[in-house]
């Protein structure tokens, strides 16, 4: 049986006027890399925040392998691994220096900080560098960040933004560290980027208005999708522009196409083809991307 | 928690913090002797531009106690350097959200507060102590006949008139966001007790009792004046301490 290493019920937090949480349930399973999407502001740091203990909830609770997180010092974070989005050392230390300090910090012996820092920095690539942090680059800051976040074998790892003020290059860095970090540890990888998290993530949730709207894995996400479009092109202009007077819900492409967004209008537009003896070149359905469905379900809350 | 006083150590060293006030104090330390024997130098030199303006002057005496009153002056110099030099040390830490990485790592609060305390207090002790010893030294072996009563217990209370400012430090720094709130606190206090010192009754209870150590070398206070301030110091560094302990718990970082 797989057990859940995140479990939050009923999460509420508001600043000021603003609700920006509004009753957020989420289960995160065991060995998976779980993307937690939605736009800027949507509240993921504030529930990532809630999750390490460093902000206080409103209502609801937050369970963490099994225990209560609380606010303040929680005894929780001993299982978790934190990526901020912007991470920042002690830039006077070297790498090795640093990973000592977070070693000997979360009470880990002498050897095991030792073998553990080596191991660390040679999966994100930084174990040859000598120098003090205050050199660093973004990337190298944020790949620094991965190892200290494993260092002490977290069972969560939690990274909030990690490649969105990245550049191509150190993006693809990043996610190849967790794919390979994915062996060991449960990722919540938090994001707009939905490119990533189809690259990398088994499951995924989306938050918005201040709740989780849509969870499960990425294939479950996308079949959830109310309106698959399809594209279709006729033989002639002619035929083309009778369709489209036919049925106002169709809209036709840049490319001539023509784009249907509600399937179950198709058979009535297909016997319409039919009747009419009109040659179809192209009929394809369109698979929905999370970008897409992101868009849908942003666009369906606001109305 | 010793891993964290060891980075702060390391702070201190490696951002040229530790030699910048070491530089400084050891300068003003010198100061004190050398500006006591150049002295006489001085007021020859300008002995003729004085007597023009119609002042006269008699014989320049240099002592011991010349060297100990330019000390009592020298020192809220060394104050307001290590206020300004530590009002920081918090404070730019929940800015760049360094203190983020360590408490999620599972450090506690009181651990990561009480840390910076002994850091501070301490460079504040160990700066202190290189300004008196500069002084002390120069001052005995420039005039090694003259005695001076009750130094060491004048430059005790300046000591912890220092510690009582950092301890407000310490405070404010537990819910200012930058330093310019730090260091508005902590004057703040310094102001109020100026505007407290204004009624005489008050004053032997005043923490700015503790800057009067030359008084008690001069023999117009006595040891028994200094009494009430100390201990209300020492309960007020304390306390600071304590909430500025709890004030810390419960900040967002």
């Amino acid at each position: 049986m797989t057990a859940n290493v995140l479990e939050i019920n009923g999460l509420k937090k508001h600043f000021g006027e603003k609700n920006v949480l509004q009753g957020v349930d989420l289960i995160v399973p065991e060995k998976k890399v779980f993307g937690f999407v939605g736009r800027n502001g949507a509240g993921k740091t504030t529930t990532m925040k809630i999750i390490l203990g460093l902000l206080a909830a409103d209502e609801g609770t937050v369970n963490v392998c099994g225990k209560k997180v609380h606010y303040g010092n929680t005894k929780t974070n001993r299982f978790i691994g934190y990526l901020p989005d912007v991470p920042e050392y002690y830039s006077f230390m070297t790498p090795a220096e640093y990973l000592r300090l977070c070693g000997e910090i979360s009470g880990m012996d002498e050897g095991e900080i030792k073998s553990r820092s080596d191991k660390m920095l040679e999966l994100v690539g930084l174990s040859q560098e000598k120098r003090r942090i205050k050199g660093f680059s973004r990337g190298m800051k944020q790949r620094l960040g991965i190892a200290q976040a494993l260092l002490g074998r977290p069972k969560l790892l939690i990274c909030d933004e990690p490649t969105s003020a990245l550049d191509p290059m150190g993006r693809k860095e990043i996610l190849d560290v967790l794919v390979a970090a994915k062996k060991e540890t449960t990722i919540i990888f938090s994001t707009h980027i939905l490119s990533d998290v189809e690259h990398i993530c088994d499951e995924m949730a989306l938050l918005e208005g201040g709740k989780v709207v849509m969870q499960g894995t990425i294939e479950e996400v996308k079949q959830r999708r109310r309106s698959a479009a399809t594209e279709l092109r006729l033989e002639h202009e002619t035929d083309t522009k009778a369709l489209m007077k036919a049925f106002a819900e169709l809209k036709k492409l840049p490319s001539g196409d023509i784009l249907l967004d509600d399937p179950a209008k198709l058979p009535e537009i297909m016997r319409y083809i039919a009747d009419n003896r009109m040659d179809i070149v192209k009929i394809e359905k369109q698979e929905a991307t999370l970008e897409d469905i992101f868009l849908e379900v942003i666009q369906n809350n606001s109305k | 928690m010793k891993a964290f006083l060891r980075k702060e150590w390391m702070e201190n060293l490696r951002t040229g913090r530790l030699l910048i006030l070491g530089i400084i104090f050891f300068i003003f330390g010198l100061m004190n002797p050398a500006i006591a024997k150049l002295t006489p130098w001085l007021m020859e030199n300008m002995k003729d531009s004085i007597t023009d303006t119609g002042i006269e002057f008699g014989e320049v005496t240099i002592s011991a106690m010349t060297s100990w009153t330019q000390f009592y002056k020298n020192t809220p110099m060394c104050v307001i350097v290590i206020v300004l030099m530590l009002g920081g040390i918090f404070v730019n830490e929940y800015q760049k959200g360094t203190l983020v990485q360590v408490v999620t790592k599972g450090l506690s609060r009181r651990k990561i507060f009480f840390s910076k305390m002994v850091n501070v207090y301490g460079l504040w002790t160990l700066m202190y102590l290189v300004y008196f010893g500069v002084t002390y030294g120069y001052t005995v072996y420039f005039w090694p006949e003259d005695k001076v009563e009750s130094i060491l217990f004048g430059a005790f209370c300046y000591w912890l008139f220092g510690m009582i400012l950092l301890a407000f430090l310490l405070l404010f720094s537990a819910i200012a966001d930058n330093v310019g709130q730090v260091l508005l606190g902590v004057g703040a206090v310094v102001a109020a007790m100026f505007f407290l010192n204004y009624v005489p009754k008050l004053q032997k209870y005043l923490l700015l009792r503790l800057t009067e150590g030359l008084n008690l070398s001069l023999g117009s206070l006595d040891a028994e004046d200094f009494v009430p301030a100390v201990i209300i110091s020492c309960i007020s560094v304390v306390i600071c301490s304590i909430m500025g302990m709890a004030l810390f718990d419960k900040r967002d970082l």
